[in-house]
């Protein structure tokens, strides 16, 4: 037991080593290379289907009849191989922390005609 | 039997063996104090399972491999390797191989529930979905022609330039034209021109020809006995010849002009397509042993089956103007565009004074507005009832007429025109845009009481051609003067008779044309007993394996490469070759910017 | 003599996944043990032949989250052997610094978990809260806490910046190792922790040979046997010697796991100061149409992957071997002659990773 009292005296007045999320929120937490959700360009958008084709777990499904891109974010492990091969850059990564939802619903895109 | 060798990488030694000796071959590896590491297994369908089993010997793998047909019992080697009990009671619980004297049997107690199916778990390879299919790009699928984009522009990267040139032969022979005169849809539905320009899908073309030069593939199929006549000498005459001599057929070629090419040698000036790059590709196709009788006009069709022809093609083009129909257009000093341009392309001289107008908006009147210029003219003036969105012709073309100096007056179109000594004096009306018609774009109404004249030396009309077709030919003529056939196998209502290019659809493109003549090529082989299957060189390219997402050079933000033309002050005063083409760097920092929309990872 | 058959699990306090051993005992010593798994059976080796052969790097990982790095790393291994090709030297210096942070996080996470099964609570989250800063340093370079996703078929998909690598990431992980050794005397001296390690669950050298163990369990039991030493991705130009315990008891294995987090963290330090500066990525430019095989050292011992090509974008058969696989017939071996109140001890000293188990 003698090993441990440095650390017991460093805990005691040191303060606490959690942080009271949401209140505070932890200063370097959101970097460039983080791997959360994505939104969607549709102004560069043109169907073209790859990132569908690239899709390791087909999270996401282009429909170029309707001209809809429709992503599941429970399906989607957050690997952005799509982020990455989008030619385009029509997938852009958000950094954000994404809360719990209540309700399993899809996110639908909706990409307008070209001249 | 047994069999040494190795097979699988990163494994020192790899023995084959038989089932009545695999006991003993696992003995002689416990002696040599080896650990059992682990077993995998296939299943072969028909043939059985196939078990390896993995041995390692101090930080070294060795393999032993053994086939066991369906139903047989595998000895177990559990007694000599305790901890091979897991995994072959695993391979019994998945697969169904039965194994006897196992130190432990689970009984199916391992890995299943008892109330499981008693089914093996893992089914065999083959029971895969199908592959996807390989996306056609979209400028393929907008070229009439449908030639490979993606890999002849793999191949002009890699310098492979005689092959590039070959597989565009397989969709379309007239490569060196097409690569200055095409109007290229491919470029409008090239996937960068969200961000950036198209790629320069026709100049990387032009490149590839000029390198490759006009020494090519002259191979064909033996004689068949079979002869073909070909009515004009125009691209879907020539693409037709091209594909039925390589066939095997004999072909013969009549041509009323006393020069073959149709509207390339006529209705193109010089300055857009020199005339001995037209020669040099024509002779590339009378190689093949096609023959081309000029000046030879023919009437109707039952004189060429009277001769000992087969089967017929006719591909007569559309020659003749559109008439406006307003009083005063049979003068003298008015001239007809493609009269004109036809008189200047083959040599005849030409007398133009220094106004000169041209009514029209398409390609042929900025032809003929910029002939008139280098035949003399001063000033030169298009009117065009339209605006410029509406305008037909190609935006590069209106881009090098503004440069020239010929000035462009829109919403306005003669009525009337008068000679008033020397000079015509042409009264215009002023239009507005009304409704839209059945084209899609809006009908031009004349303004009341906004007539004003104009005072000019020439005045060219050039709204449009027709097809120049009669009764006697034997076959059945529909809207416009334009013969009836069938769009896919260019079939007429005669037996034998084929139709195809600007004489069936009307005034159309080059690479339109070219493709009827393949159509109709594939139509009169089957005719004439032979399968359709066109005899043309394969050109292998390898299938280049692009992970998208690291196709970093491609994604750069290069703007497209503009490509050199001739200062507009001194081009006017000759004939001389516009476009001056690709250099080796220019070509090759356009290839790169491809995106290889013809994915095959 | 009354015999009592006992479950022990699937859940059980001191088990991260669930494994059903059913015990036989007699007045409170262990006669016999049966095992019963199945639990987490997910099918992701027959998933392997449904996907083209680059995008499996990312189901793999999904085996296990702990040591999911060195599956994809295996997985990119065998396919680059079967390939025939070479990956550039900064990618492999790049994949040892990755795997070495995730053994580090996994060996962390063991010790925490040793703790809580004495009922140290404030130990475990000591441990836990060291965990934290090299969950950092995994986040800011690949972008997540726990599944990596940066290795790819032919490399690595991000890189690190070299000032980046002598900064921050030499200062955090400096910070680690004053931690680690300032708690680690606390574990292992505690007279109580010791009266229940040492001298339960003893494995010997034949025994641990003959039954096939691998990893800690094997190297606990005097055993030299550590797959690095085969030299594969970068560790042939690396100064390494693997950490081997007499004992073969559970102690021996904690001080095992312990010592290596030590030497993980030496073998980082090492690397940064050899990386070249070369790129990071080579496209293979065919399919795969032969046999390899790959061993790879995971956190809790050797990882083995037979992969099979036949010329197509799919693989014909992938085989995954996992070392928890491996270290069960010692388990069984183990077990025989304990008291009822060992065998959450002597089941945690192997490191049961269940789901790497059932695939």
């Amino acid at each position: 037991m003698p090993w441990m009292i440095p650390r017991i005296l460093k805990n005691l007045f040191g303060g606490p080593a959690t942080i009271r999320y949401p209140f505070e929120k932890r200063e370097p937490f959101l970097f460039e290379n983080f791997r959360g959700r994505f939104e969607h360009d549709s102004e560069k958008c043109d169907l073209c289907g790859d990132c569908q084709r690239l899709c390791p777990s087909e999270a996401i499904k282009v429909d170029e009849e309707n001209r809809t891109v429709t992503w599941d974010p429970f399906k989607c492990i957050y690997c952005h191989i799509c982020v990455e091969s989008c030619f385009h850059q029509a997938l852009k990564p958000v950094v954000e922390y994404t809360l719990p939802a209540y309700v399993k619903k899809q996110v639908v895109w909706q990409v307008p005609e070209k001249k | 039997m047994r069999e040494e060798r190795i097979s699988t990488i990163g494994v020192e030694k790899e023995v084959l063996v038989d089932l009545e000796e695999f006991i003993s071959e696992v003995e002689k590896m416990a002696g040599r104090g080896a650990r059992f590491v682990t077993a995998s297994c296939r299943d072969l369908g028909e043939e059985g399972f196939e078990i390896i089993y993995h041995f390692d010997i101090d930080h070294k793998v060795e393999n032993i491999r053994i086939k066991v047909p369906k139903g047989r019992e595998v000895p177990s080697i559990s007694p000599i390797f305790f901890p091979a009990l897991l995994i072959e009671n695993e391979i019994k619980d998945m697969f169904g191989v039965k194994f006897i004297g196992m130190a432990i049997d689970f009984d199916s107690k391992l890995l299943l529930h008892q109330e499981a199916p008693k089914i093996p778990l893992l089914k065999p390879s083959w029971d895969k979905e199908p592959a996807p299919e390989r996306k056609i790009p979209p400028c393929r699928e907008a070229c009439p022609a449908g030639i490979d984009i993606p890999g002849y522009i793999r191949l002009i990267e890699e310098g492979k330039y005689k092959e590039a040139v070959e597989l565009i032969r397989q969709q379309n022979p007239l490569v060196a034209i097409s690569g200055r005169v095409c109007f290229a849809p491919c470029e409008t539905k090239c996937r960068q021109t969200i961000e950036q320009s198209p790629l320069s899908i026709r100049l990387l073309k032009r490149y590839a020809s000029d390198k490759a030069g006009f020494d090519l593939d002259k191979s064909k199929k033996p004689d068949t006995g079979k002869k073909v006549a070909i009515v004009g000498s125009g691209p879907a005459g020539l693409s037709c010849a091209f594909y039925l001599a390589k066939l095997g057929h004999q072909v013969v070629i009549f041509e009323a002009l006393p020069k073959p090419g149709g509207m390339l040698r006529v209705g193109i000036p010089d300055y857009r397509l020199p005339q001995d790059i037209l020669e040099a590709e024509i002779k590339t196709i009378t190689d093949l042993g096609v023959e081309i009788r000029c000046n030879q006009k023919v009437e109707s069709v039952d004189e060429l089956f009277n001769q000992g022809f087969n089967a017929v093609f006719l591909a007569l083009g559309a020659h003749q103007n559109v008439e406006m129909g307003i009083p005063g257009e049979d003068d003298e000093k008015v001239l007809n565009c493609v009269t004109m341009l036809r008189r200047v392309n083959l040599g005849e001289k030409v007398e133009v004074g220094e106004k000169v107008g041209v009514v029209g908006g398409g390609n042929s009147a900025i032809d003929a507005a910029r002939v008139a210029l280098r035949l003399g003219a001063k000033e030169v003036t298009i009117f065009y009832r339209r605006t410029r969105a509406e305008m037909p012709a190609s935006p590069e073309e209106v881009e090098a007429a503004l440069e020239e100096g010929i000035k462009i007056e829109f919403l306005c179109a003669p009525t009337k025109i008068e000679r008033k000594g020397d000079k015509l004096a042409v009264t215009n009306i002023k239009m507005k845009l009304g409704e839209p018609d059945e084209s899609g774009r809006r009908r031009p109404v004349p303004i009341e009481g906004s007539e004003y004249t104009v005072e000019l030396d020439n005045l060219v009309i050039a709204i449009g051609q027709r097809p120049e077709v009669s009764e006697k030919l034997g076959v059945n003529i529909g809207r416009g003067n334009r013969i009836e056939a069938d769009a896919m196998s260019m079939k007429t209502s005669r037996d034998g008779v084929f139709a195809g290019g600007d004489v069936r659809t009307g005034p159309a493109s080059v690479v339109e044309a070219v493709a009827d003549g393949r159509k109709a090529a594939i139509a009169i082989d089957k005719y004439l007993g032979g399968d359709g299957r066109l005899y043309v060189p394969e050109v292998p390219y390898p299938q280049q394996f692009v992970m998208r997402r690291d196709m970093k050079e491609a994604r750069k933000q290069i703007p497209r490469v503009e490509v050199k033309k001739l200062d507009p002050k001194e081009r006017v005063k000759n004939f001389n070759e516009v476009e001056l083409g690709f250099t080796d760097e220019q070509s090759a920092q356009e290839t790169k910017r491809c995106w290889r929309c013809d994915w095959n990872e | 003599m009354a015999k009592t058959v006992m479950p022990f699990g699937p859940q059980h306090p001191v088990l991260p996944e669930p494994i059903h051993l059913t015990l036989v005992l007699e007045d409170d010593i262990v006669q016999e043990v049966l095992p019963n798994i199945g639990y987490c059976h997910r099918g992701i080796e027959k998933g392997c032949e449904r996907n083209a052969y680059w995008k499996n790097p990312r189901l793999v990982e999904h085996v296990c989250g702990i040591c999911n790095f060195m599956h994809a790393q295996a997985y990119c291994e065998a396919v680059e052997k079967a390939l025939e090709m070479e990956v550039p030297p900064r990618a492999k210096y790049l994949r040892v610094i990755w795997a070495e942070l995730n053994r580090i996080r996994s060996h962390l996470l063991w010790l925490g978990l040793l703790a809580d099964a004495f009922g140290f609570e404030s130990l475990f989250m000591q441990f836990w809260r060291i965990r934290e800063k090299s969950v950092f340093l995994i986040e800011k370079t690949t972008g997540n806490r726990i599944i990596f996703s940066t290795c790819v078929v032919g490399g690595v998909n991000k890189d690190i910046p070299n000032d980046y690598l002598r900064g921050e990431f030499t200062k955090v992980l400096k910070e680690i190792k004053a931690d680690v050794e300032e708690l680690l005397p606390v574990l292992l001296k505690d007279p109580t922790v010791k009266a229940r390690c040492v001298g339960k669950g003893v494995l010997s050298k034949e025994d641990a040979h003959k039954l096939g163990a691998v990893g800690p369990t094997a190297r606990g039991s005097g055993l030299r046997q550590d797959m690095r030493l085969t030299g594969h991705a970068a560790y042939g130009e690396l100064d390494f010697e693997p950490v081997v315990e007499p004992d073969g008891d559970s102690y021996a294995r904690a001080l095992v796991r312990a010592k290596e987090v030590l030497q993980s963290i030496e073998l980082i330090l090492e690397a940064i100061g050899k990386i070249p500066d070369t790129e990071i990525f080579i496209k293979p430019d065919h399919w795969p149409e032969k046999e390899a095989f790959s061993r790879i050292e995971q956190p809790r011992g050797e990882l083995i992957y037979y992969v099979k090509g036949n010329g197509t974008r799919y693989l014909e058969r992938c085989k995954i071997r996992t070392p928890t696989f491996a270290n069960i017939p010692p388990l069984l071996a183990m077990l025989p002659g304990c008291e009822m109140a060992d065998v959450p001890i002597i089941t945690l000293s192997i490191d049961p990773c269940i789901a790497c188990t059932e695939r």
